[in-house]
């Protein structure tokens, strides 16, 4: 199984050739993934907070053709590789004859979709982690489900390498000595925090803030990823509404997962637990940034960091010796690699309208359902960081090789939707820190 | 008498658990409770109206679209484009209404939204209850193997193969091909809606997708080809396999189904000789809603109708079309309340509560104030309660609900075969001839196996066997076998409703012909509709109120009724209350339970199925629990939100 697995990391790696990684970095995913202590595959623990399972709902539809299809045409790969099928091929991808190289379902006879280079959320959790703790999917439940978290809370590893997980946290933290716009501070009985399970006497009570608390500060926790905007930066639960009478205060105490260890945890080491953290936002999280994130940051961690005991910085520049963020990061603790573009540019099938051409003006819708480019109805695609118009979303492709100049036509020859411009709403800024306060309203209806 | 917690209920949305109290092996009595509070009722105050729509959309992250959806009719009432309820196509050209091209839009984004949430709750998350998951992580670890039928336990097996037997492979085969068909449902939907499970096309007065009617046409054409897999897979598997779990669980299915099961020597959980104390696990209050939902652009006639039913009486139809909507919009103004007895909120008169007993109408509600003090209060989760005559009577929603109320399935015992036959679409007997039966299912796996263990009666077509005799006979009951069948049939339901009726002998679905120049595009079932008026128009505009104006959106989503209460002022949202169904459904006790007289204590439906369940215990206590909580496929972050 570990040979397939080491296959299947390495399809994501020529997908993520159009992210902008050589092959020599792409290499080092690979051996990230055969890393002795994560044996047999590494080993997830997800959390869920206060959230909707929106980001876990969409990465069940995770679908991405390792061939290159997921970006063909896209302008991304025009312009950074060139590669697509060659880079497979250079990987050993194909095999002789152009024969992909089959993983455990395919072996099996069970491979639902039609092509073996086409990676699924059941890849993922058959031959890639090891998925010990997931409330929506995991067989256990009650009881069984309580003591295995409290299990995983309660355990002291002698070091880093002693049982290394990923924490994944979706959802924001409710601080539960804190109560929000509703001044109960510091009466823990009052406060509405989030509790995610109890044993079966009923005397004890897992309390989100302390999950995650206790989780992330475990030594061998190796990463904390935070899936969507809540886990991010706090997203729904922590935005303000605008009437006076709350008092500017979110209606609960609700904090996305690095403010809360750097500043709401109490933790002694809190700046060295936060710096775990990864953010993966959006509202959703599409399935692909999800990946292409963790893939790229623990390649970077093992390769470097892990490796070296703490002496060598990541291979791919995202990390210091000591873990640090070195760089590849934003101001958002974002990936640059998949939150670097702007919604707003040429990937855009409606960013052409934005501008005079020869022959043609500058077109602007002034309602829904009108042609041109949405800015003037509330589009935030100018300050929005994301991959949507590049990559898409739902195996759909905004189809955005259109040269300015060409008609809609040509733009939406394949008939899809592929993110929220293409089916004519304004972009609503998911994927940015301020979401959803910043960002409204969402569209200027008239 | 022991009290007993079974937290988290796992393979749901959102944060739930159950207080029970077990006495001999048996629950006396069941709290649940919600464990998490977000406050969006709230913190939509003083926002845009339209900005509801995204917002409630937060409410869930399984159900998004649903929560847009009633947004988006709730806002529509506020701006005019309807008088409540649910928004119906221009056509009668009465200045409400909005172009039917969005209604096309909106019912074709929800139903792909249906399909995927009843094939993701069976397969993926109520499923593993009932079927031992693979030998590895997440699917371990699992309950005890005595929970599990013999020939749904994996031995083992990590993959299908192995030890796992030849039905038990089939299923887990079966789970992975469900994970590709939710997410073609999620690609199906995405066509007009730009993305899944968040969309971002819905808008109060239509819809934001406007393509060019080449491009529509285009796209209604896909979207019947991705949902033509879909559909092949919900009659030839979902449903026949879904249909058949009750024959190896007859202890949690009603009494008439587990007798035949108990007479063909299917006695897995019930004791010899039969004795109907033992089935019907679950199956609960007998009171069922609906609000009805997807109206017909042309004739503005509801799929589903709304109505009530209750325990023991006949249903009642409330809601069919706009025909009689302004009747449904005065019976939800008369008789849907929320209670707050045992939820964790302030119930204070100028909080809008009226008084001492607590209830209030969600219309008069303008704040949701939190409370974690007081001990009596137990969940996040209201109490809603529909008034029938003098009384308050907690109700069951859902596709179970639905079904029930437009009676095309009884609860009484009547043959289900007499009565699931809707006009045009073929009923489950049509997929259970067995051809329709996946054959490594039932063929190779499940009959095979049978005959293997002396227990089968193969037929004289070398299918089928006990299963076919058990299937076929399928009567209407109250258990959580009927919960998970009706939730099956309605995707059976639906997906033809969508690409058309299904064609046994040539294996499609619907018609296709020629439009707009562009060949086998769909012509039946809504998405030929739809393709029908791809030149229209999608949206109409309309300006946003200053006055003061309140509203209310109400219609289905997967999990049942839902409804959203909205009041605008200077032009900014004032109050906003959602009826969720799984607060429905999961609710806590109101504080009329003795006051009804009854014996039912105030119990929401769920708790109320929970009353009299079995609780073995054990070293992996609490898999009945699990069982019955799933049935209804609660969905947590929708009911506290």
């Amino acid at each position: 199984m570990a040979i397939t697995r080491r296959q299947f990391v390495t399809r994501l790696g020529a997908l993520a050739a159009a992210a902008g990684l050589g092959q020599s970095q792409l290499l080092k995913i690979t051996e990230a993934m055969g890393y002795g202590p994560f044996s047999p595959k590494p080993k997830v623990l997800w959390v869920h907070g206060a959230e909707c399972t929106g980001c876990s709902t969409s990465l069940l539809s995770l679908y991405e053709d390792a061939t290159g299809l997921a970006v063909e045409d896209t302008r991304l790969t025009a312009m950074i590789d060139p590669a697509g099928v060659s880079t497979l091929d250079a990987l050993g991808l194909l095999g002789t004859g152009g024969t992909a190289v089959p993983r455990t379902l395919v072996d099996e006879g069970y491979n639902v979709d039609t092509s073996p280079l086409v990676v699924n959320i059941a890849d993922v959790l058959i031959d890639v982690i090891d998925l010990q703790y997931h409330e929506t999917v995991m067989g256990a439940g009650g009881d069984l489900a309580y003591q295995k978290l409290a299990a995983e809370m309660a355990y002291v590893p002698t070091g880093p390498l002693d049982d290394p997980f990923v924490l994944v946290v979706e959802g924001s933290v409710q601080v539960h000595e804190d109560g929000g716009a509703w001044g109960k501070d510091g009466i823990e009985t009052s406060a509405p925090w989030c509790a995610v399970g109890m044993n079966e006497a009923g005397t004890e009570e897992a309390r989100f803030d302390d999950v995650v608390r206790d989780l992330a500060a475990r030594a061998d926790c190796l990463a904390v990823v935070s899936i969507g905007q809540c886990a991010s930066f706090g997203g729904y639960p922590a935005c303000v509404s605008p009437a006076a009478e709350f008092g500017g205060m979110s209606q609960t105490p609700a904090y996305g997962v690095y403010d809360f260890l750097a500043s709401h945890s109490g933790l002694g080491n809190a700046e060295d637990v936060a710096n775990k953290v990864i953010n993966v936002p959006g509202c959703p999280t599409n399935p692909w940034w999800f990946v292409l994130t963790v893939v790229l940051y623990l390649a970077d961690l093992i390769n470097g960091p892990l490796a070296s005991g703490l002496t060598a910085d990541g291979p791919l520049g995202i990390l210091n010796a000591d873990t640090t963020i070195k760089g590849g990061v934003d101001g958002q603790r974002r990936l640059k690699a998949v939150y670097g573009i702007p919604i707003h540019g040429p990937a855009c099938p409606r960013y052409k309208y934005s501008f005079s051409a020869p022959g043609r003006p500058a077109l602007y819708a002034s309602k829904p359902g009108d042609e041109g480019c949405l800015a003037l109805i509330g589009c935030k695609g100018l300050s929005t960081n994301s991959l949507c118009s590049m990559h898409g979303w739902n195996n759909q492709q905004p189809h955005n090789d259109g040269l300015p100049g060409e008609d809609i036509a040509t733009i939406q020859g394949n008939f899809s939707g592929g993110f929220c411009v293409t089916a004519g709403h304004p972009c609503m800024g998911c994927t940015e820190k301020g979401y959803p306060d910043a960002y409204v309203p969402f569209i200027n209806k008239r | 008498m022991a009290f007993v917690e079974v937290d988290p209920i796992s393979r749901i949305e959102g944060h739930l658990g159950v207080k029970l109290d077990v006495n001999g092996g048996f629950v006396d009595e069941a709290d649940t409770h919600g464990n998490l509070w977000r406050g969006f009722e709230n913190f939509l105050i003083g926002r845009e109206p339209n900005d509801a729509i995204t917002f409630t959309q937060r409410i869930c992250g399984v159900c998004p679209v649903p929560h847009g959806m009633t947004s988006t009719y709730a806002i529509d009432s506020v701006l005019g484009y309807s008088t409540g309820h649910i928004t119906f196509s221009d056509v009668d050209a009465d200045g409400k209404g909005v172009p039917a091209k969005a209604v096309h839009v909106r019912n074709m984004v929800l139903g792909a939204e249906f399909l995927m949430s009843h094939m993701t709750h069976f397969y993926h998350l109520a499923a593993p209850s009932y079927v031992q998951g693979p030998n590895m992580a997440p699917w371990t670890p699992y309950f005890d193997d005595s929970y599990y039928h013999p020939l749904l336990r994996s031995n083992g097996a990590a993959l299908p193969g192995g030890p796992g037997g030849p039905l038990w492979d089939a299923v887990i085969v079966q789970y992975v091909k469900a994970l590709r068909m939710r997410r073609l449902t999620f690609e199906a939907g995405a066509l007009f809606a730009g993305r899944m499970p968040m969309t971002s096309a819905l808008v109060s007065g239509g819809v934001t997708t406007q393509d060019s009617s080449v491009f529509f046409v285009e796209k209604c054409k896909k979207f019947y080809n991705i949902l033509v897999e879909v559909g092949k897979f919900i009659v030839k598997e979902h449903v026949p396999l879904v249909l058949a779990l009750g024959a190896l669980y007859p202890a949690y299915d009603n009494a008439a189904n587990a007798a035949v099961a108990h007479s063909v020597d299917l006695k897995f959980g019930l004791s010899t000789p039969f004795d109907p104390a033992e089935t019907g696990i679950g199956a609960g209050l007998g009171n069922f809603l609906a609000w009805g939902g997807f109206p017909d652009p042309a004739t503005n006639v509801l799929a589903i109708a709304g109505g009530y039913k209750l325990s023991g009486g006949a249903a009642t139809l409330f809601c069919t079309g706009k025909s009689d909507v302004a009747g449904a919009i005065t019976a939800v103004g008369a008789n849907l309340v929320e209670d707050t007895a045992r939820s964790r909120y302030v119930a204070a008169t100028d909080w809008g509560y009226n008084g001492t007993d607590s209830w209030a109408k969600p219309s008069a509600v303008t704040r949701t104030e939190p409370s974690r003090d007081d001990a009596n209060k137990y969940s996040w989760l209201k109490a809603p309660r529909w008034k029938v005559g003098a009384s308050y009577y907690a109700m069951e929603v859902g596709p179970f609900a639905r079904m029930v109320v437009n009676g095309f399935y009884k609860v009484d015992g009547t043959a289900l075969a007499s009565t699931f036959n809707i006009a045009g679409l073929h009923g489950y007997l049509d997929y259970v001839n067995i051809d329709a039966l996946d054959t490594r299912c039932v063929d190779a796996g499940l009959a095979g196996v049978l005959a293997g263990l002396g227990l089968a009666t193969v037929e004289a077509n070398g299918y089928g066997g006990i299963i076919y005799v058990w299937v076929t006979s399928l009567a209407g009951g109250l258990s959580i076998m009927d919960r998970l069948r009706a939730r099956a049939l309605e995707a059976l339901v639906l997906v033809q409703l969508l690409i058309g009726g299904y064609n046994k002998v040539t294996d499609t679905f619907g018609t296709v012909g020629t439009v707009e120049g562009i060949t086998n595009v769909p012509t039946a079932g809504w998405v030929g509709a739809a393709a029908a008026v791809a030149g229209g128009a999608s949206y109409i505009s309309k300006p946003v109120p200053l006055t003061t104006k309140s509203g209310y959106g109400a219609t289905e989503a997967p999990r049942g009724a839902l409804a959203h209460f909205v009041t605008i002022a200077s032009g900014k949202i004032s109050a906003y209350q959602c009826v969720v169904p799984t607060t429905w459904n999961a609710s806590p006790k109101d504080g009329m339970g003795g006051l009804r007289g009854d014996a039912l204590n105030g119990r929401g439906a769920m708790e109320q199925a929970m009353v009299g369940s079995p609780y073995a215990g054990g070293a992996t206590p609490g898999v009945e629990a699990l069982r019955v909580a799933q049935s209804f496929d609660p969905c947590i972050a929708c009911a506290v939100h």
